[in-house]
């Protein structure tokens, strides 16, 4: 109450300025009157009375001053009117203070940038009402693996209540719409009831309607991207694989579910069963709302006991071993392992925001050496030391508004174009999922962008406005600088620590561009060119074989992981005649796939149709694995003994064999993540397409890829209108793989190229200031005979001298934070050596060719004109 | 009469506010009260008092108004608001355990 009324006194008083001057001056000119009154009154003549009252005052102006430093205000205004002298000192300059503001405003444009991104995913809550109460459970098993639920431990969890509120299941769901690929999940009824989320038109599903109604909610940007805003779309009827379902309503615009991916459209799971086959089985996430009263570690406490419960009619490896409760109040939860991802990130975009700030420092610096007089002679009248640097931060200040302003603008077009970016170059068929969340300012992206321009300020503002106002009386009478900050020594600081930065960020950009090339480089020695992942579900998969191949489309194999979607399954085998269980990698495969990705056979035989029908106990293996398993024996005729790794999910016809007979080897290839190179073990088992555990067809089709999809899509609703999931090429499914290489790249390009630029004309400007400062003994060296070589020869020698320094400094940082970085990314390699030894040399280069222009220049310079203006 | 001496740290809002709890007084009005309430011990030079009491409006715990001296001149005077009473009743409390405290340590000596 105290604090709100001397605030509004404040304001009042600052508001009506004049009306509070003319009221002191009046009660300072009444208390002299009556003091002039009363000596009257003692006799004194009227004059000498005035005179005494005066004394006794201590003088008007000084009485007036004294009240004035008694109001908490007052700093108020001595700031505002520090600020107005550092815009207008700053006009003087426009040219100045636009680089200034210019590159601080880059520098926070991108940190914002990057800021924003991460709150989006990470910090802010979902468009939920009491997203904070959303968690994710599942039930951690012997086998590693988070337990899948099914619908009746989903209904018994909800019954249950004592943890949840209420819960609701969700299963992904990757389709065809309309010829568009959509990403999609099936729901229980009470999804929309339980998150209290809004509807944009038309209704959504609950538990009280008839249980089998094929309907759907479409999800707003869906409704606005694929089905350009129909405004008939609640009515519509969608095949959703190939069964009809009604749009019955149009999601609230900003809510995409409560995943990474955003969802775009929502159906019960009641209809599952048409659609899937009806396999709900070990396929279902759970998300419920905490009770209030509940803490977490309650909750994890119960769920245990619950989840034990649940899980003891089980195999023993899938029995709960404990409660896993993940926050879903955001996209990504914020936990140990997105910080550690993320900190390298903020790290190299934060270097290029403290390069901008060094960089800043040095104009700023060069413009206090040509304002050491001025400073002198204030500080001879007396100014106070605290009272100048405060005078020189407002300046700063004034520069940082507007850097603030650029910034954010900055900000907002460095996002607009990342995402348009990553859509053109994304691979095609990825494209069309790939959605941002909400990505625009919001008040934590204002904070953020406040307290980054608050430490930029003071970054690249305090040491000169301490440097300047450190000179003593004397010297500053004189115009000199205080010797322990000689402006050599923070001029070789400035230059060490802008080449530093550059140096650190040149080695993560050549370490990027090395691991993109050995990405991008690799021979997978697989012919995939016209060749289509093709996934299609339920009855229709059985006959699509057929369908096909009446369509003329010849060539198509059926295998259980299409290549280079992931990491190779793993199992354990261990070889005949040898002891060592190694983890191996394997497939299930059509006879086909070998055709088809023209993998040739090394020496043996495939295996035959027969044996896929069958699942007979053979496999063919890679060179690479008859390499691994016998070295320099004939693998032909060898078997290997296998075991089911726990804790992977392994197919039941791989889970039933104990022991498989190697009947070929085929030459190696690249199946895993393209990144990692040939397989260093790849064991191929036979499968029969249209099984259950071919899960993916590849289909050898003609002409372009928009053709092509289309044929296998008109082909595919032969069986049943949209019952394809999902049409890919199979090239771009490799190209997903290395994109992430690409991206890397392309981030430490930019951050790299701009701290280079940055280092550049930084490098340029303190060196230009450093030789300005020594003009005078520059010039006594050549008046007294010093040749126009040996000058230049001295600038620059201090120059390489310096670039050394900062260039090693650079590198020791880069080899400390490697182990950062190490497990982040596996193909990358941190410790590259021939990334550091060229990003080391180029650094060096280029911030020696920056200082030979202001070299060259003092080597030319007049030594009598030197003398003279100096 | 004794010669007056210097303020103690902290005494002058206490006086001050003493001066203002019989009614409204203007500057020169509250440097007499403290001299006359101390017998002449303490004079608030104007330097002193003028700069409190501006601080003591803005704490809330004076408010002043403009009125008319018995001089017949335009005048600020300054009265205690709610706040200022109970400001001197603590600050009252305050000196009163000091000075007990003290006179009982020079007693015991």
């Amino acid at each position: 109450m105290r604090a709100l009324r001397s605030l509004k006194s404040i304001l009042n008083r600052l508001l009506d300025r004049s009306r509070v001057e003319r009221d002191l001056d009046d009660e300072i000119r009444s208390y002299v009157d009556e003091l002039t009154d009363s000596a009257i009154r003692r006799g004194m003549g009227p004059d000498e009375a005035r005179r005494a009252a005066i004394l006794d005052s201590g003088g008007v102006e000084l009485l007036k001053d004294q009240c004035r430093d008694s109001w908490s205000w007052r700093n108020l205004e001595l700031l505002a009117s520090d600020l107005q002298l550092g815009i207008r000192k700053l006009l003087h300059s426009p040219a100045i203070a636009f680089t200034i503001v210019m590159t601080i405003g880059l520098g926070l444009g991108l940190n914002t940038a990057l800021f924003t991104v991460f709150d989006a995913y990470v910090l802010s809550p979902l468009a939920i009402p009491d997203a904070h109460s959303l968690y994710g459970f599942t039930w951690s098993t012997k086998s590693g693996n988070g337990h899948m639920f099914d619908t009746a431990e989903f209904e018994s969890l909800r019954r249950d209540g004592s943890v949840f509120t209420d819960v609701v299941a969700t299963q992904n769901l990757l389709t065809r719409i309309d010829g568009n690929p959509m990403f999609g999940q099936f729901v229980s009824r009470n999804y929309f009831d339980m998150l209290r989320v809004g509807l944009e038109a038309g209704r959504h599903f609950s538990e009280a309607e008839a249980r089998d109604d094929a309907v759907m909610v479409i999800g707003y940007d869906a409704w606005q991207a694929k089905f350009g805003s129909d405004p008939a779309i609640v009515g519509r009827k969608l095949l959703l694989k190939g069964v009809p379902v009604h749009v019955v309503g149009v999601a609230k615009r900003g809510f995409t579910g409560l995943g990474a991916q955003p969802t775009e459209f929502w159906v019960p799971l009641s209809i599952h069963r048409p659609l899937a086959g009806g396999k709900t089985a070990g396929s279902l996430s759970l998300i419920g709302r905490l009770r209030p009263d509940l803490s977490l570690d309650q909750a994890r406490a119960q769920l245990h006991i619950w989840s034990k419960l649940s899980s003891s009619g089980l195999l023993e490896p899938e029995q709960a071993t404990g409660a896993v409760l993940v926050s879903r109040s955001t996209i990504v939860p914020l936990n140990p392992g997105v910080v550690a991802a993320m900190v390298p990130v903020f790290f190299a975009f934060g270097l290029v925001l403290a390069g901008a700030c060094v960089n800043v420092a040095g104009i700023l610096m060069a413009r206090a050496l040509a304002r050491s007089n001025e400073i002198g002679v204030r500080i001879s009248l007396g100014a106070g030391r605290g009272r100048l640097i405060q005078q020189l931060l407002m300046e700063n200040i004034a520069l940082a508004l507007p850097a603030c302003a650029v910034g954010l603008m900055i900000s907002t077009l460095t996002l607009r174009f990342a995402h348009r970016a990553i859509v053109n170059s994304l691979p095609p068929a990825y494209a069309r999922l790939f959605r941002l969340p909400d990505l625009s300012t919001n008040q934590d992206t204002i904070l953020f962008l406040v307290l980054a321009t608050v430490g930029s300020v003071l970054l690249f503002g305090l040491l000169p406005a301490l440097k300047i106002t450190a000179a003593s009386l004397m010297q500053s009478s004189k115009g000199e600088m205080a010797s322990s900050l000689a402006p050599s020594r923070l001029h070789g600081f400035l230059v060490i620590a802008q080449i530093a930065i550059c140096t650190l960020l040149a080695m993560c950009s050549v370490v990027a561009f090395r691991s993109r090339l050995s990405a991008t480089g690799i021979d997978t020695h697989m012919d995939a060119s016209g060749v289509y992942d093709v996934r299609v579900s339920g009855e229709v998969r059985k006959n699509a074989v057929d369908a096909m191949k009446r369509a003329g489309m010849q060539e198509i194999a059926a295998v259980w992981r299409v290549p280079w979607s992931g990491s190779l399954s793993r199992l354990a085998a261990i070889p005949s005649g040898s002891t060592e269980t190694i983890a191996a990698g394997y497939n299930l495969v059509s006879p086909e796939y070998f055709q088809i990705l023209k993998i040739s056979l090394a020496s043996g035989r495939l295996f035959s149709a027969d044996e896929a029908r069958s699942s007979s106990a053979v496999v063919v293996i890679s060179e690479a694995t008859a390499r691994r398993f016998w070295p320099g024996r004939n693998p032909l005729g060898q078997t290997i003994g296998i075991e089911a790794l726990d804790g992977v999910d392994t197919p039941d016809t791989v889970r039933s064999l104990r022991t498989v007979a190697v009947v070929g080897v085929v030459r190696d290839a690249v199946n895993g993540i393209p990144a990692n190179g040939i397989d260093r073990t790849c064991i191929y088992f036979p499968l029969l397409p249209g099984g259950k555990h071919a899960l993916s067809l590849l289909v050898r089709a003609r002409g372009d890829a928009v053709e092509a999809i289309r044929t296998i899509e008109r082909t595919l609703d032969g069986l049943g209108r949209g019952s394809a999931d999902r049409i890919d090429p199979l090239d771009e499914i490799y190209a997903l793989g290395v994109y992430p290489f690409h991206i890397l790249w392309w981030i430490s390009l930019a951050l790299c190229g701009l701290s280079l630029l940055l280092m550049v004309t930084g490098v340029h400007g303190v060196t230009s200031s450093w030789v300005n400062q020594r003009r005078q003994e520059l010039g006594i060296r050549m008046a007294v005979g010093a040749s126009a070589s040996s000058i230049m020869g001295l600038v620059l020698a201090g120059s390489v001298r310096l670039s050394l320094c900062g260039a090693a400094i650079g590198l020791f940082f880069a080899a400390a934070l490697a182990p950062l970085v190490a497990n982040q990314i596996g193909t990358v390699d941190p410790y590259d050596v021939t990334a550091y030894a060229v990003a080391f040399a180029g650094t060096l280069v280029t911030a020696v060719a920056a200082s030979a222009v202001p070299a060259y220049n003092s080597a030319r310079a007049d030594p009598l004109s030197s003398l003279r203006s100096a | 009469m004794k010669p007056p001496v210097n303020l103690l740290q902290g005494t002058l809002d206490l006086l001050i506010l003493k001066a203002l709890s019989t009614g409204e007084l203007h500057g020169l009005g509250v440097s007499r009260r403290v001299e006359q309430m101390t017998n002449g011990t303490f004079q608030v030079k104007p330097g002193s008092l003028f700069p409190a009491l501006h601080r003591m409006e803005e704490a809330g715990w004076l408010k002043s108004v403009w009125g008319e001296s018995e001089g017949k001149r335009r005048a600020k005077f300054y009265r205690m608001t709610k706040a200022g009473v109970r400001q001197l009743a603590a600050e009252t409390e305050g000196w009163q355990r000091v000075s007990g405290a003290i006179a009982g340590a020079l007693g015991s000596a």
